[in-house]
């Protein structure tokens, strides 16, 4: 008896929660930003410093490496990591059809949920597999310089937040109740690669910082 | 002569020859007199308390055709002290102290879990084993020793399962004129490379202490 009235007590205040976004305001329809071959960015070649922290029930933990995301001459693209003597830790892979496939991998990283958030985080920023067009534009908080277009999902949702001078600062990937990944950008073209990401992982509990390395910087 | 004769003869030229086709191609051969070797390298490793050198790394990425290069500093001091300090095209620090491993980054400083970071644990083994003079002894590995254009070359096979994972090869080369590591080529399985060259090498030179504790 007992058990059903805190099952219940648990299932009013899980409805009673608030969702992900509070009701939105419709954005004045964009028409190139509805779809989302106009928000893809454009590059070759990208070599960020990558820094990972995060947390479990029982400790904290660090990594630091260097992400290289390269687009080969087929049109397809490895994102490798490796930490700073060279070795690598994982190495995807997604053809010029956009399918994905792991081609290398630490067996500390091969565990089936990790690459799965891995592969989408690495899919939201290049604008991998996002349907061809988007499903709404909003403005959020009275802010009206930035517009939040809106891409369903397989689980959610995702908004790609673009500025009137069509700048990205920010990706937010939820379901209705709740954020799931945040990116925070720093304002970028929405063509180019960011110089500075930080993908927070809200219910995985981890962060990736991602500083763009200058082309030249090691001559 | 019967056609099986034949190339009974040719596989046995190319098993006689393969060896030395091969080493022609590389300009190392075997070392002959590897006890004489080995105790040269324990000899010049006991006389040596300090090294200093700048280094360059490549990593080389087959498939992609592709090179990240970084630089920085290395030292080591007796007994068992390795700072390996990378500048750029970022800041990181690794210093191992005993059996210590320490690591900085631009967001903190972190004591290893070498549990969980066997790479770094093993490339820094290895290096630690070449200034002692004991890589011949670490069992993780299968070490062939040849001689050529003035440097020893050390590869090392790995034997154990969890280095099979991370590496096919370890080259490690030594200048015959001292002894010092000139070159460390870590080969893993995919067929990606990592070449670290060691230059402006300095031995038995004054360092800190204060370069290999917690900074």
């Amino acid at each position: 008896m007992r058990f059903f009235l805190i099952l219940s007590l648990c299932c009013i205040v899980a409805a009673c929660s608030k969702p992900a976004y509070p009701p939105l305001e419709q954005a004045k329809y964009q028409r190139e930003l509805r779809q989302s071959a106009y928000l893809a960015p454009e590059f070759d070649r990208a070599l960020y410093r990558c820094l990972v922290d995060g947390k479990t029930f029982l400790k904290s933990y660090h990594l630091s490496g260097l992400l290289l995301i390269k687009k080969t001459e087929d049109h397809a693209v490895n994102v490798i990591f490796q930490n700073e003597m060279g070795i690598t830790y994982f190495d995807f892979y997604w053809d010029k059809n956009g399918m994905f496939r792991v081609n290398q991998i630490m067996p500390q990283f091969n565990k089936t949920a990790l690459v799965q958030t891995l592969q989408k985080d690495f899919e939201l920023l290049m604008r991998k597999g996002l349907p061809k067009y988007a499903n709404g534009q909003f403005h959020f908080n009275g802010d009206r310089d930035t517009t939040y277009v809106r891409f369903p999902l397989s689980k959610g949702f995702v908004f790609y937040l673009v500025t009137q001078d069509r700048q990205l600062t920010g990706i937010e990937n939820a379901d209705e109740k709740k954020k799931v990944v945040v990116f925070q950008i720093s304002p970028t073209p929405l063509k180019e690669l960011p110089e500075h990401i930080i993908i927070r992982h809200l219910r995985a509990n981890f962060t990736i910082d991602l500083k763009k390395i200058p082309e030249d910087a090691a001559e | 002569m019967p056609v099986l004769h034949k190339i009974s003869i040719l596989l046995f030229s190319l098993n006689v020859c393969f060896p030395f086709m091969l080493s022609a191609q590389t300009g190392f051969v075997p070392v002959k007199d590897m006890t004489q070797m080995k105790a040269e390298l324990i000899k010049n490793n006991q006389a040596t308390q300090t090294v200093s050198s700048n280094f360059s790394q490549t990593k080389s990425m087959k498939m992609l055709n592709e090179k990240v290069v970084s630089k920085g500093l290395f030292y080591y001091k007796k007994n068992n002290r390795i700072r390996i300090e990378y500048t750029s095209p970022f800041q990181y620090l690794l210093i191992m102290n005993g059996g210590n491993i320490i690591v900085q980054d631009e967001h903190k400083t972190n004591k290893v879990n070498t549990r969980n970071s066997k790479s770094l644990q093993s490339a820094n083994r290895i290096m630690m084993d070449c200034m002692t003079g004991n890589v011949f002894s670490n069992k993780d590995f299968e070490v062939q020793c040849l001689a050529g254009q003035g440097k020893y070359l050390l590869q090392l096979t790995p034997v154990a399962a969890s280095m099979k994972n991370l590496f096919s090869r370890i080259d490690i080369y030594l200048e015959q004129s001292d002894y010092s590591v000139s070159r460390l080529t870590l080969h893993e399985a995919g067929g990606d490379y990592t070449v670290m060259d060691f230059t402006n090498r300095k031995k038995n030179i004054s360092l800190s202490d204060a370069l290999f504790s917690n900074p």
